[in-house]
């Protein structure tokens, strides 16, 4: 196993890590040295825009915790991480209900009539909502981080979208919303942009 | 049953093996079988763990048997396996953590990809339904005018079709359809009465109703006493593992008389991360494999290559062997691999009760794995020629008592009165639900991520691009409204109809994106599954389907992968491979 491993020179690499919804942020966690289980949390501070590269991508900063189970070292926070967007998986479950919060302009508008009566497809266009968000993290500094013995150069964050809370569903709804209005077929920059600063509301 | 585990023998990598094969699933477990009864020595590799039947399988258990009641701990599929749409409670094992496979899609078009990285694939739980393609499915488009013919006929395919059931052993009537060819089965699984009574309904609106033809051991034949399967006994577990191999599953049925023959080599936990290419020839050497768990790298060689990984896998193995002979992925020089990606559709149907059955004392109705089925009824001939959409679709469905009384969620009420309805109700259901054909169009097609997200083994993942057109939603809606004319005709009551169309993927039949074509310059394999641009590697699962007509496709992903064992074989004795 991973974390069975000896300390060498050529850490393996940990491509992924899976993290579930908790409130703002996510939490996820990896095997460890001596095979102990690490807690790893992304929280987010704030949302914006990198430009650059093929297209305006959403990134995430804040910071990141790290806690091992039972006795080991203190927790620790790394500041200044980000976590830009790479892709999304869309999710076919039932969409959660708009933010109640939402201002008049950016709440959604009621579902026009399928063309020609047709039926539609679950979980598609206004309806469609994300399962996942594929992020990567910035460079995080291994060297500090004994109890996690991997390459965290090009940490890939699954960050899961599922709501267990009302915070949870209105970002599941605004990250949702930003990413049909800012990458969906039919783009919407304004919209976008005060989907973005409501998200950044939730996230102070 | 068998348990294939204590066979296992170490894989070499020094030594070339006559045939490797990705998967273990429906066609990887037939290539195997196939290939060793023909001498030759192959390795089958699987990307997951081995199983044990006697360990995993949890036939004849009971939901109460389950501290969550059958359900599962409260948040697990949200949490791991979100995508994982038929996993219960007693099989999820069966079924890949979302957590370590990603996959994306491209905004507002979501695609439920249903995975088994497991030994034996999801033939651990499929359906069982074994239906034969037609001239009309495989000529569709000299029928219709659409896209392209397959470059095979029924003609060449009805004796790997006969071989296929007979092995495997599928219970069912002879029909009489031409649309639906007729095979050698097994005595069918009798028609319940609320069955009988959707077969007089149908039969009045001019169309026909079957029963289902399903892979199961109704009796048994010489070859499958010898292999240890047993008869069915109807005890509902289909879906949870099968021990007594009544159900046609690689674990039961092909593994098992490979590994007899002493020839095949067995490696689980093996992700194949691309094909290696011999860079003088350009032909396939070999794959390089991660182990799952313990991360090691390896390479293994081979003469030949069989790719069997289940339809979106496979192309994604090809999209990810790219080198410098074969820079858009190997066997890609048409451009096509990737594109002509199809998945039935369902969603659409019509449910109710049958008020001359309501109140019946209950009976067990649950253990009966198959139910009816309504074949294609549009766009046969002239006369059925429907205006608004090409191709056609048939229902599922039926009239059975299940074990759980899921009509009490959608009966209002409480109380006493409530309890009455929901019993007088529960043993009356009767339901009809689609299975429709998807136009395969280019534009509908996976690739590889090209925002650089990979796997828990840093394997770049697919995105995938689908979405329906108006032919699937116009045909969506005749099959809503004639669902709803059968129950009506068969005197049901409280009729719902549901008019939603199932999200891509949801119906887990996804296939095409290595089609086969007589041409190289459009299609990536020959009419014998065999790559045009790399002649030793050959994709046999549903990757190779040109369309997906509107029947179940494992049939015919194993008559082919029958028939491309055979063309290999005699392609070797020529000297041409």
């Amino acid at each position: 196993m991973i974390g069975m491993q000896k300390r060498t020179a050529n850490r393996p690499r940990l491509y992924t890590l899976h993290a579930l919804p908790a409130g703002k942020g996510f939490t996820g966690s990896v095997t460890g040295t001596g095979g102990r289980t690490v807690e790893v949390a992304f929280v987010p501070t704030q949302a914006t825009l990198e430009k650059g590269g093929d297209r305006p991508r959403l990134q995430l900063s804040g910071t990141v915790t790290i806690q091992t189970s039972g006795r080991g070292p203190r927790p620790r926070t790394i500041e200044g991480v980000t976590a830009t967007l790479l892709a999304t998986q869309g999710s076919v479950s039932k969409a959660p209900d708009a933010p109640s919060s939402l201002p008049e302009k950016l709440r959604p508008t009621e579902a026009a009539p399928p063309p020609k009566g047709l039926p539609r497809t679950e979980a598609t266009a206004e309806a469609s909502t994300i399962a996942v968000m594929y992020l990567r993290l910035s460079p995080l500094p291994a060297t500090g981080l004994p109890e996690l013995p991997y390459d965290l150069s090009q940490v890939q964050l699954n960050a899961r979208l599922w709501a267990n809370s009302s915070l949870e569903r209105d970002l599941l709804w605004l990250y949702s919303a930003w990413f049909l209005a800012q990458e969906g077929p039919a783009p919407n920059p304004e919209k976008a942009a005060g989907y973005l600063a409501e998200i950044n509301r939730r996230l102070a | 049953m068998q348990n294939l585990a204590t066979s296992l023998k170490p894989a070499s990598t020094r030594k070339q093996y006559d045939a490797i094969i990705i998967g273990s699933g429906a066609s990887g477990g037939m290539a195997a079988k196939e290939l060793t009864a023909k001498g030759f020595d192959v390795l089958v590799l699987e990307a997951g763990p081995m199983i044990d039947p006697l360990r995993d399988f949890a036939m004849n258990r009971f939901a109460y048997e389950s501290m969550y009641r059958g359900f599962g701990r409260p948040g697990w599929k949200q949490s791991e396996q979100w995508m994982q749409d038929t996993a219960g409670d007693f099989s999820r094992h069966f079924y890949v953590n979302d957590t370590e496979h990603p996959y994306t899609t491209a905004p507002g078009k979501p695609f439920l990809w249903v995975r088994a990285r497991i030994v034996g694939g999801k033939t651990l739980h499929w359906g069982r339904l074994s239906w034969r393609f037609s001239d009309l499915d495989f000529k569709a488009a000299s029928h219709d005018g659409f896209d392209v013919d397959w470059p095979i006929d029924y003609r060449e395919m009805a004796p790997y079709y006969e071989k296929a059931e007979n092995w495997i052993g599928v219970s069912g009537n002879r029909d009489g359809l031409w649309w639906q060819p007729d095979g050698d089965y097994l005595p069918p699984m009798a028609l319940t009465c609320g069955e009988h009574q959707l077969k007089s309904a149908t039969e009045k609106l001019g169309w026909k109703l079957i029963q289902s033809r399903v892979a199961m051991l109704t009796a048994v034949r010489n070859h499958h006493r010898q292999g240890g399967r047993a008869q069915c006994h109807y005890c509902g577990s289909c879906g949870n593992g099968c021990t007594v191999g009544a159900m046609f599953n690689s674990l039961s049925s092909t593994l098992p008389a490979a590994a007899a023959t002493g020839r095949m080599t067995l490696r689980p936990n093996s992700i194949v991360r691309q094909l290696t290419v011999d860079p003088t020839t350009g032909k396939a050497k070999g794959v390089a494999v991660v182990d799952r768990v313990t991360r090691q790298e390896l390479e293994f060689r081979g003469r030949v290559v069989i790719v069997a990984a289940s339809t979106l896998e496979s192309t994604r193995l090809l999209l990810n062997s790219k080198s410098r002979q074969h820079p858009a992925g190997l066997g890609n020089s048409s451009g096509a691999l990737g594109h002509y990606l199809v998945d039935h559709f369902g969603g659409t149907g019509a449910s109710g009760y049958l008020p001359m059955l309501a109140g019946r004392d209950p009976v067990n109705e649950d253990g009966k794995s198959s139910g009816i089925f309504v074949p294609r009824f549009r766009n046969l001939d002239d006369k059925t020629k429907h205006p608004k959409f090409l191709r056609g679709y048939g229902f599922e469905g039926g009239s059975s008592i299940g074990s759980f009384p899921g009509n009490a969620r959608r009966t209002p009420g409480f109380g006493s009165e409530f309890k009455k309805t929901v019993r007088r109700w529960y043993v009356a259901p009767v339901g009809l639900t689609t299975r429709a054909n998807m136009l395969s169009r280019y534009e509908n097609f996976v690739e590889i991520d090209p925002d650089g997200v990979v796997d828990a083994w840093g394997v770049p993942v697919l995105k995938v691009h689908i979405q329906h057109s108006d032919n699937e939603r116009e045909m969506a809606r005749d099959a809503a409204e004639s669902a709803t004319e059968i129950l009506r005709r068969a005197g049901a009551e409280e009729i719902s109809t549901s008019y939603e169309m199932t999200a891509p993927g949801r119906i887990i039949h996804e296939l095409g994106t290595a089609r086969m074509g007589n041409d190289p310059k459009t299609s990536v394999l020959n009419k014998f599954n065999q790559s045009h641009d790399v002649q030793n590697v050959f994709v046999t699962d549903g990757a190779a389907f040109v369309g997906a007509a509107n029947q179940n496709p494992t049939l015919t992903i194993l008559a082919l992968t029958m028939r491309a064992c055979d063309y290999l074989t005699e392609e070797i004795k020529r000297g041409n491979l």
